[in-house]
């Protein structure tokens, strides 16, 4: 009994909460069962801390607790309320973060980083330099024409197709065109740059049929541009800025998909705004036969 | 642990910040949401940004190779207001999470505008393949007016997205857009007519 006083009255002692409500519940007895239960409560959870620690006169306590039942209704409650916000804070940062998920399945060439946006911040900011990327290439966006040496305008790629890069002063038109011979990597770059897609196919493993399937998805659709790639080795690859996708199969989902989610997309677009009209229609065969300087 | 549950302080507290979490979750979510993907809204820009792309096209080709200085001024203010827009638009666009780009023009105005577009694979008062070859085989005067027939059918079309979208639309920044739309094109389109008929009449006499 010396005990359960002595922390009676440490409990007291410690707040005024636990004082007041102790002087309320003496004063009218039957007032209200939620004021008794917890004033009641700190004072019999003080003591089965004290108890427990003291051995032996644990038991007391323990008979104690055995009278005062789990306040059930309160524990639902605080706990459905917990649930419920947690759930919604789960579900906002998912929302947020699926939104912007790029489809499964595309090789992106910007190493630790998401996308082009990122990537050249962190260049701007002086965490990394060029060289410290494992394609330096996503970053060079210069026209490899622009001086008075005319004998090294090729530019020359890492990647089949190409994905970007350093490229020709003018661009493909890519307003959802349709070229029924190959282009030139170095225009097919520059309309990539301003955030076209470029759907390349293999002339040996697509058939007429599949090249009408496929430039359905193509024609008139604005910053899209459709060629075809002999050597390619597979039958569709897709090419925006940095990133590729390869199928050998003409159904394939993932090809609307890639166009929907990197057409124009906001955080990997090399020059933003830039438009696809007013380039060039020129193929390779037209530029084989051009005078070189 | 059980006593938290005797606590009842201490448990709003929780609860409180716990709610106030998930209202700025919530808030959060909705403050960086706008018009879903399938919306009219995006529908609306995305085929906005195609429309004007072409209208660019024509005038840059006609501030460049037409004669008539007051319909080059015309092509002027429009290759440089509509891509301003397009801009606007993307900007929208972007700020949504949308894609800027849809394989299903015209889808969002509803069936009727759906399956015209179907038909010949454009959107309203656009010009074809052909119309726009044949225009940038014209100059001068020829270009002057070719540009003002397919800039003022380019305008009616254009008009009629725009009632489209205000018909279809309660969001007011993109109902804003589209009344001004409205506004500015039709009065383009009768400006487009005065000056044609002037270069037309000016040929004849």
């Amino acid at each position: 009994m010396a005990t359960k006083k002595q922390t009676a009255t440490k409990s007291a002692g410690k707040g005024s909460t636990g004082k007041g409500t102790g002087k309320g519940a003496a004063k009218a007895p039957a007032k209200d069962a939620d004021t008794k239960s917890s004033s009641k409560s700190a004072f019999d959870n003080a003591s089965a801390k004290k108890d427990a620690k003291s051995g032996p006169a644990s038991r007391k306590g323990r008979a104690v607790q055995v009278k005062q039942p789990k306040p059930w209704g309160m524990i639902l409650t605080f706990s459905g309320v917990g649930v419920v916000a947690l759930g919604l804070i789960g579900a906002a940062v998912f929302v947020v973060w699926d939104r912007s998920q790029p489809p499964e399945g595309v090789t992106d060439f910007y190493g630790d980083y998401a996308n082009y946006s990122e990537v050249s911040a962190a260049l701007s900011d002086g965490d990394i330099t060029e060289e410290d990327l494992d394609n330096p290439w996503v970053v060079q966006q210069n026209h490899i024409d622009a001086d008075e040496d005319t004998t090294n305008d090729t530019p020359v790629y890492d990647v089949t197709p190409p994905a970007g890069g350093n490229h020709l002063g003018q661009w493909q038109t890519c307003t959802g065109s349709v070229y029924a011979a190959a282009i030139l990597d170095g225009n097919a770059v520059h309309s990539l740059e301003h955030g076209a897609v470029w759907l390349t196919y293999d002339p040996a493993l697509v058939d007429g049929d599949g090249i009408s399937d496929l430039s359905e998805k193509i024609t008139g659709r604005d910053y899209t541009l459709m060629s075809p790639y002999p050597g390619l080795g597979t039958a569709v690859s897709l090419q925006a800025w940095g990133v590729q996708y390869q199928t050998d199969d003409l159904n394939d989902p993932k090809i609307d998909e890639f166009l929907d989610y990197y057409i124009q997309n906001a955080d990997n677009t090399a020059e933003a705004n830039a438009v696809c009209s007013g380039g060039v229609s020129t193929t390779v065969e037209d530029a084989a036969q051009m005078p070189t300087g | 642990m059980t006593g938290l549950w005797r606590r009842p302080a201490v448990l709003i507290a929780i609860t409180a910040v716990l709610m106030l979490a998930a209202g700025g979750a919530v808030g959060w979510v909705v403050g960086t949401s706008g018009p879903g993907n399938d919306s009219v809204e995006a529908g609306f820009a995305r085929d906005m940004i195609t429309h004007h792309q072409q209208a660019v096209d024509m005038a840059m080709y006609e501030w460049q190779n037409g004669s008539d200085e007051t319909m080059k001024s015309v092509a002027y203010d429009i290759a440089t207001a509509q891509s301003a827009e397009m801009g606007m638009y993307r900007t929208w666009l972007r700020q949504w999470g949308v894609q800027l780009s849809s394989g299903e023009p015209m889808a969002w105005a509803g069936e009727e505008h759906a399956h015209d577009s179907e038909a010949s694979g454009l959107m309203p008062g656009m010009a074809t393949d052909d119309q726009m070859a044949e225009f940038k085989t014209t100059t001068g005067t020829d270009a002057d007016v070719m540009f003002a027939n397919l800039m003022i059918d380019h305008h009616i079309g254009g008009v009629d997205m725009a009632k489209a979208a205000l018909d279809l639309t309660d969001n007011a920044l993109v109902a804003d857009a589209a009344q001004r739309t409205i506004t500015v094109q039709q009065a383009e389109i009768e400006n487009l007519e005065g000056h044609r008929d002037r270069i037309l009449s000016t040929i004849e006499n």
